[in-house]
């Protein structure tokens, strides 16, 4: 039994367990989604998709940018224009995507919800793969410790389904990204793959095993703002998923070495992302999520 | 500490909920002293860093400031004060009055031992239920007509052997109150209202009833009959000096009784006519029941060896006593005897046999009847009386005093 979040007993009490989507969202993904188009189109010219990128389907090319992968380089242009040109590819209709959504207690934390900021981007990622004809899977972990939920958005279906059923899930459990990304079958068929959650139950090692050849991988760390910006004083913390507690006196010190050991911990998921090309975006829950997409995806 | 406690009575137990406010207290304070509970998903990071941080458990148990504590003792002694404590009364004494019948019935044999014997079991029985922690027993006998009260477990065991002379059966009718226990053989008829009883029943006992000038008058369970005596005749004793026609007159009275009479003293007369030599001697006139005379008198005493004497002949001084056993007379000469002379005999006789015992083995037809089936029956109980140990201190004026002594020092520093 997880101990209460309030009194230190009882059933648990998560601060911001639900997810629940304001009315105007799915406006402002679409508003996000048009976007991010133009800034491609405005960056890469006319026809291009915000999205594509890393398919198979051949649609242009487009001057190199300082930082890109050597390997995108048309040499042949290259050699008869003598400027720099990568080979622009479009996914294929039909391109499978997996979202993998953390779902456990930890996500619970809050306000504003990892879980609800989370089913956020998942959503707008969700969107933003239908709209260039994927096939898009989210699956969400288990409360429960059960078998993870699922819900797979095609290009016919509204995407309100998908909202009605991130906002069914709740936060709770222990089985979170770590019980997900132990069974990468479950996304063998994605070109791309996000894993959103808060990555604190999962080392990288973890997610590195979804790494395939020609797929896509990002990664989404959430962190509430109290993880972020402990406060002074006294305080009794206590892990929603082992229900452990810990009570402290904290100082600015203590929040200083805190916040050096977050960051040394935060570093380590950027570098490895970096290190192994793995679009990477950590932020805290006050971020809107049109900045979370954005900065995944552009 | 917790005999002094266990000592106390309470009042107003119901205040005692009031002890509740000083928890209450504490409780509160450790509630909003209590670090806020926030949930993370980095507790790893902390408790890495827990050796740097202090263990606010440690200072919050030292957190409750003095006041408080004063404040809470405060509230505890207001508590005990709202309890009514006081120290607790010893309990009610009750007593329990067991009058003990010696009437010559009493004394009558009953299996093994007497009826006496047997009643005081029975009524040892009936109290040994009603008898509560604390009560007292106190026996009562009427002796020569005087009330003699003893305490103890037991009555005296000179009260268990047969009086010198006819014993008295107590007034019952003056002793029906609440927690009196009647001893005697025949269950009280009619019951007393009051009182309790306890008899020892018994058969009827035939024997001898009395004396006659042939011989003795036996009782055999329903009619008298007169058979010569067995033994020898008890012996009415006369010692001088004594008026001549005082001495006639007993002997004539004694041969009437069936007594024998001796000159002088002796030491196992039935009765004994005694004069005084001792003292001055005046002359006085003297008189009763129709009859005076002129007298030369000495001082009749007011008693002897054997116990108080009783008045029966005194002009200012008494000249004549008598008790169980003896008369004593002062009168030495009686002169100008007038008035009947069968008054004058009459009294005397009267006088002796007040004074006679019935001789040994003797006893009265009515004593003799039989007292019925024994048994008992508890009446009301003993009237508590009030323990008279004075008021109880005040102790909750106190502890209300105590309870405000230390709340104006719990107040203290922001009063000033």
């Amino acid at each position: 039994m997880i101990p209460d979040a309030q009194t230190g007993s009882g059933p648990a009490r998560l601060p911001a367990p639900g997810v629940h989507f304001a009315p105007d969202y799915l406006a402002r993904v679409e508003r996000l989604l048009l976007r991010l188009a133009g800034a491609r189109e405005r960056r890469e010219g006319p026809g291009r998709s915000a999205l594509a990128g890393g398919g198979e389907e051949f649609t242009g090319y487009r001057p190199y940018r300082p930082g890109e992968d050597l390997r995108a380089v048309d040499w042949n242009l290259l050699a008869r224009l003598d400027r720099p040109f990568v080979r622009v590819t479009r996914r294929e209709a039909g391109e499978r995507w997996a979202i993998l959504v953390d779902a456990s207690a930890s996500m619970g934390v809050g306000p504003p919800g990892k879980l609800a900021r989370a089913a956020e981007v998942a959503a707008a990622l969700a969107c933003a793969g239908q709209r260039i004809g994927a096939v898009v899977r989210v699956v969400v972990s288990d409360p429960a410790d059960g078998a993870p939920s699922e819900f797979t958005l095609r290009s016919r279906i509204d995407p309100q389904a998908l909202l009605r059923f991130l906002e069914c899930r709740r936060a709770g459990g222990d089985a979170g990204l770590a019980s997900l990304l132990a069974a990468p079958r479950r996304v063998a068929d994605a070109g791309r793959v996000f894993v959103v959650g808060d990555l604190l139950d999962v080392d990288f090692a973890a997610l590195a095993g979804l790494l395939r050849r020609g797929r896509e991988l990002g990664a989404v760390q959430l962190l509430a703002p109290v993880e972020f910006e402990p406060p002074v004083g006294a305080v009794e913390w206590w892990d929603p998923e082992g229900g452990e507690r810990l009570r402290l006196r904290v100082d600015r010190a203590t929040v200083s070495a805190y916040e050096r050991r977050l960051e040394q911990h935060l570093d380590s998921w950027r570098t490895s992302c970096a290190r192994h090309r793995i679009a990477y975006a950590c932020t805290g829950t006050r971020a809107d999520f049109e900045d979370i997409v954005r900065a995944l995806l552009c | 500490m917790l005999e002094v406690l266990a000592s106390l009575e309470w009042t107003r137990p119901a205040g005692l909920a009031a002890l509740i406010l000083p928890v209450v207290l504490l409780l509160m304070h450790r509630a909003r002293s209590r670090p806020p509970s926030r949930a993370t998903g980095t507790l790893g990071l902390w408790r890495d860093l827990e050796g740097a941080s202090r263990r606010a458990d440690e200072h919050l148990r030292r957190a409750v400031p003095p006041r408080l504590w004063l404040l809470c003792a405060a509230l505890t002694l207001g508590a005990l004060a709202l309890g009514g404590p006081r120290t607790m009364r010893p309990p009610a004494e009750r007593t329990w009055s067991v009058i003990v019948d010696r009437s010559p019935s009493m004394f009558l044999p009953l299996g093994e031992g007497t009826r006496l014997g047997g009643a005081l079991a029975t009524a040892r029985e009936a109290l040994a239920g009603a008898l509560a922690p604390g009560d007292r027993l106190e026996w009562v006998a009427f002796i020569d007509g005087e009330r003699s009260v003893r305490g103890g477990g037991d009555p005296p065991a000179a009260w268990l052997e047969p009086p010198f002379g006819a014993g008295d059966e107590p007034p019952w009718e003056t002793l029906d109150a609440p927690g009196v226990l009647w001893v005697s053989d025949a269950p009280p008829e009619p019951a007393p209202g009051f009182a309790s009883w306890a008899a020892s029943g018994g058969a009827a006992v035939p024997g001898p009833v009395g004396l006659t000038r042939e011989g003795e008058v036996v009782w055999d369970g329903e009619r008298l009959s007169s058979r010569p005596l067995a033994g020898a005749r008890p012996t009415l004793a006369v010692v001088e000096p004594l008026p001549r026609q005082v001495r006639e007159l007993a002997g004539h009275w004694a041969r009437e009784r069936g007594l024998a009479l001796a000159e002088g003293a002796s030491p196992g007369a039935l009765l004994e006519l005694r004069g005084v030599a001792g003292g001055p001697q005046v002359a006085v006139g003297v008189g009763r029941d129709g009859w005076s005379a002129g007298a030369q008198a000495r001082r009749a005493p007011l008693a002897d060896s054997r116990g108080p004497l009783a008045p029966w002949l005194s002009d200012e001084v008494r000249r004549v006593s008598f008790g169980p056993g003896r008369v004593v007379c002062a009168l030495q000469t009686l002169e100008k005897l007038s008035g009947d002379p069968a008054a004058f005999a009459v009294s005397w006789a009267e006088l002796l046999d007040d004074a006679c015992p019935p001789p040994a083995g003797c006893v009265t037809v009515v004593e003799r009847l039989a007292a019925g089936r024994g048994g008992s029956a508890l009446g009301a109980l003993p009237v508590p009386a009030p323990s008279g140990r004075g008021e109880h201190p005040p102790v909750d004026a106190w502890l209300a005093l105590c309870a405000l002594v230390v709340a104006a020092g719990a107040c203290w520093p922001r009063l000033r």
